[in-house]
């Protein structure tokens, strides 16, 4: 978080304040209180029980966070990836491109253990993803392609769940999750029930869900700037560098192009299931010198530039 | 690795808050209500029938007398076995998951077990609340005697723990399925497998080995055996809390094993599916479905909006043995009814008891159109979210209704043709073939009422996936009102010149009436 916990405490909404101060257990002596003296109180339960943003353990990832060897999957008879390598590491932003149906939502599938792979080895943190499917999971934080949510679930209740199942203290995830909603304007959707949010809403809660746990994370993010607004996606990306820096692992995919280019630290383009090209985009511009913009260059690695 | 206490309180939370967005929205209240008013209504009626004519009551036990024994057992053995046939495809079991499931619990750091164990904790929540409204709606049974209402109320209830039971053992052969595959052992040997395991349920429950009490320790011959004492064929089976043990018990023991014999083949089943191997000659590709329906040279966007209904449909798993069961039944009972064999099941009627056998064939029949016209129902919820895209078309509201109407009816008519002949050949009454025409005016007018209520789901709800309950149950109601207006019309008509008239034109009303409304609100979507 960019913010100290002070300055998450001093901006809280009241009923923030008060979820908090139930959680750190704060007696409230009587009816009224003033919002100065229930703030100082706060914060000094939270920091004397250790539970401070900045005292997050820090428990950096193995390197490479992601390790795919020769991983393949058939759908059938059809070959949806074929013999895969790819390498993240932490503090890294790999982008997955390549044109539909080239087999990313399928290798973001398998990352997360949610797909069998037919052969090949895929190891997140360190852990097998087929043999130690929970260990390698504790890191991953996963956007799908198509966001969906419990539609009964209201927000905050969501991302107090996902902080449970992970296992972060309901205090901290309580400091985080009155950051995120400031961060991605969700402030007036936090009891709002999840079935009535906008896709983009939707997408911003699933991404809080993520951010609300402790980092370092391995994220999977399966085009997950599609359905943000401008302002949306510009917080989004800020994070997503702010997180590297922090040590987090970043495999994404997306269609945006220009998007692609300026957050990636590397590419990885694929096409038909095989990776067809990768590199920085210099490396990748410099084995095309025809192309000038990743557009072109993409053009030129699935199928060619079409001529008018 | 996280517990399994907030993956359940978080299925708790989301169930309680779903019964409170129910209760509080007051369309959805509404049709609760008068859906329950409704039911209740007609199982008052059905108590009042039942405790005014002996008669009535001397026929129900003349009925059971002539149940045969083994008969039962078999019965229940084959809606096991039937279970585990359909189970072993995996969409029961994949049904516990939802889509936002993927990126909630499937990804994080719990085992598939307990994924397994949240969804079929809600499933089993969802079961739940619908029985506890079953046996409220079954009270008014209780001005009868209590004990036919604590008669009904025990079968109701171990019938749906055996069918709990059944979808357990299902979603067991899925599993075991799915574990063959990946030793991709050849299908040969799925097919020897699944094929053992059926032919041992249906041996289990075959009167040689039923006359042997220990094999009343298996689910569905316990319940049969319990049925069969209730109603006086046995004597000495088991007592309700016997058999609900037993049964609970065995639900205990599948769950177990199911849970854990799931791993992560679970999670891919439901996001990708299964990957059939796509073989098979002409006529088993068209059996399948597999057909291009786009090559039709029909213009009409109707008929087109009709076919590729119908051909989808056709892909779904288990269709087929729609067809099969139509051409089947209406040929056994076609031969049935023609030659004059007094077997098994036929009830046999006292000459003074024939004025009370036509009201029972007649309810018999209401019933029977009722469960073949829930078709018509799902002609709009199939659309799902396309129906948004579907109204966007340029097509009139009208014609999408027509589209989804008519061949609603050809359905029910199929599948209503074998269930008549049984009806006829069940209850031999005098005039029982102009009772059984009955059935035309009640499946045009039941479709209908079908169709406005799937027309209706996305004026209730935003997510026409799921059609809120109320909704379904509303159905009924609605239909036992219309049948009673058909029937009550024609009583009143009796068998004079005027029912030819009248009847045509009840139904007529009737069925325009539900269409319209249906179009009408076809044309209030949000
Ligand atoms: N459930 C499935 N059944 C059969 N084939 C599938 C299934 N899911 C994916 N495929 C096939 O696998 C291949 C890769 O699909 P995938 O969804 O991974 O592509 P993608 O790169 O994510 O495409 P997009 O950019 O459109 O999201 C495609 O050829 C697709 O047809
Ligand atoms: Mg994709």
């Amino acid at each position: 978080m960019p913010e100290s916990t002070t300055e998450i405490v001093t901006m809280m909404t009241d009923s923030e304040l008060l979820r908090l101060a139930d959680a750190v257990g704060v007696p409230m002596p009587g009816r009224r209180v003033t919002r100065e003296w229930l703030e100082d109180a706060v914060l000094e339960a939270v920091l004397e029980h250790g539970m401070g943003i900045e005292e997050t353990p820090q428990t950096p990832l193995t390197d490479p966070a992601i390790e795919v060897e020769g991983m393949s999957k058939r759908f059938g008879s059809r070959v949806a990836v074929r013999a895969l390598d790819l390498r993240v590491r932490p503090g890294e932003i790999v982008t997955l491109v390549g044109p539909n149906g080239a087999g990313k939502t399928t290798t973001m599938r398998v990352i997360t253990g949610i797909v069998r792979q037919d052969g090949g080895r895929v190891v997140v943190n360190g852990h097998d993803v087929l043999r130690e499917p929970e260990l390698a999971k504790r890191v991953v934080g996963y956007i799908p392609e198509r966001p969906a949510c419990y539609p009964s679930l209201r927000v905050h209740e969501y991302l107090t769940f996902v902080a449970r199942l992970y296992g972060t203290p309901r205090v901290r995830a309580l400091l985080r999750m009155s950051w995120c909603a400031r961060v991605f304007q969700l402030e007036e959707y936090m009891d709002a029930f999840m079935g009535t949010l906008s896709k983009g809403n939707l997408q911003r809660v699933l991404v809080a869900s993520i951010l609300v746990r402790d980092p370092p994370f391995v994220l999977l993010l399966d085009e997950p700037i599609y359905g943000l607004d401008p302002r949306g996606a510009w917080a989004f990306k800020n994070e997503l560098r702010r997180l590297r820096d922090g040590g987090s692992a970043v495999l994404l995919s997306t269609h945006i192009l220009e998007a692609a280019e300026g957050i990636s630290d590397r590419l990885v383009v694929m096409n038909e299931g095989e990776v067809v090209g990768r590199g920085t985009m210099d490396e990748l511009r410099s084995v095309h010198p025809g192309a000038t913009t990743l557009e072109e260059v993409f053009l030129e690695l699935t199928g060619g530039v079409p001529r008018p | 690795m996280t517990g399994t206490r907030p993956v359940l309180a978080m299925v708790v939370k989301e169930q309680l808050n779903h019964l409170r967005r129910t209760i509080t929205s007051p369309a959805l209240l509404l049709f609760y209500t008068l859906t329950v008013i409704g039911v209740w209504a007609v199982s008052s009626l059905v108590a009042v029938l039942v405790g005014l004519g002996p008669a009535l009551g001397s026929l129900v036990s003349l009925f059971e007398e002539s149940v045969e024994r083994d008969v039962v057992f078999l019965a229940c053995a084959g809606a096991t076995a039937t279970s585990v046939l359909v189970g072993q495809s995996g969409h029961g079991l994949t049904s516990l998951l939802r889509p936002y499931d993927e990126n909630t619990l499937m990804s994080a750091p719990v085992t598939p077990r307990q994924v397994f164990v949240a969804g079929y904790f809600r499933r089993v929540t969802r079961r739940g609340m619908l029985t506890v409204l079953a046996m409220g709606i079954l009270l008014p049974l209780h001005q009868v005697s209590w004990t036919a209402y604590w008669s009904a109320v025990t079968v109701v209830g171990t019938v749906v723990l055996l069918l709990e039971f059944n979808y357990l053992l299902g979603g067991l052969a899925a599993t075991l399925r799915l574990k063959l595959e990946r030793r991709s052992t050849q299908r040969r040997w799925q097919r020897a497998g699944l094929s053992g395991l059926l032919i041992i349920v249906m041996l289990s429950g075959s009167p040689v080995v039923t006359g042997m009490r220990p094999a009343w320790a298996l689910p569905y011959n316990a319940v049969a055996a319990m049925v069969l004492k209730l109603s006086g064929v046995l004597t000495d089976g088991p007592t309700v809390i016997e058999t609900v043990a037993v049964v609970t018990l065995g639900i205990l023991a599948a769950l177990s094993v199911l849970a854990h014999s799931l791993d992560a083949g679970f999670y891919e089943l439901a996001v990708v599916g299964r990957q059939e191997e796509q073989r098979g000659g002409r006529v088993s590709r068209l059996l399948r479905g597999e057909v291009d329906f786009t090559r039709s040279r029909a213009s009409d966007p109707v008929v087109w909006l009709m076919a590729k209904d119908f051909w989808t449909e056709m892909r779904r798993p288990l269709q087929v043995w729609k067809y099969i069961y139509v051409v089947v039944g209406t040929a056994l009972s076609v031969v049935l009814n023609t030659t004059d064999t007094m077997a098994l099941g036929r009830v046999r009627i006292p000459h003074e008891l024939e004025y009370a056998a036509v009201p029972a064939m007649v309810f018999m029949l209401v019933l029977v159109v009722q469960l073949v016209s829930v078709g018509s129902l799902l002609g709009f919820v199939d659309e799902r979210d396309m129906i948004y895209q579907l109204r966007a078309s340029p097509l009139r509201a009208v014609d999408i209704v027509m589209a989804k109407y008519i061949p609603s009816v050809v359905e029910a008519t199929l599948l209503v043709l074998p269930a008549c002949g049984m009806v006829a050949y069940i209850f031999p009454v005098k005039g029982g073939l102009i009772l059984l025409s009955l059935c035309a005016p009640l499946v045009i007018v039941f479709c209908a009422a079908g169709t406005m209520i799937g027309a209706s789901v996305p004026v209730f709800t935003a997510d026409p996936r799921t059609p809120p309950l109320p909704l379904a149950l509303a159905l009924p109601t609605i239909n036992f009102v219309s049948a009673g207006i058909v029937i009550g019309v024609l009583v009143l008509a009796g068998g004079t010149v005027l029912a030819l008239v009248a009847l045509p034109a009840v139904t007529v009303s009737l069925t325009a009436l539900f269409l319209g409304l249906g179009v009408l609100s076809l044309r209030q979507y949000r």
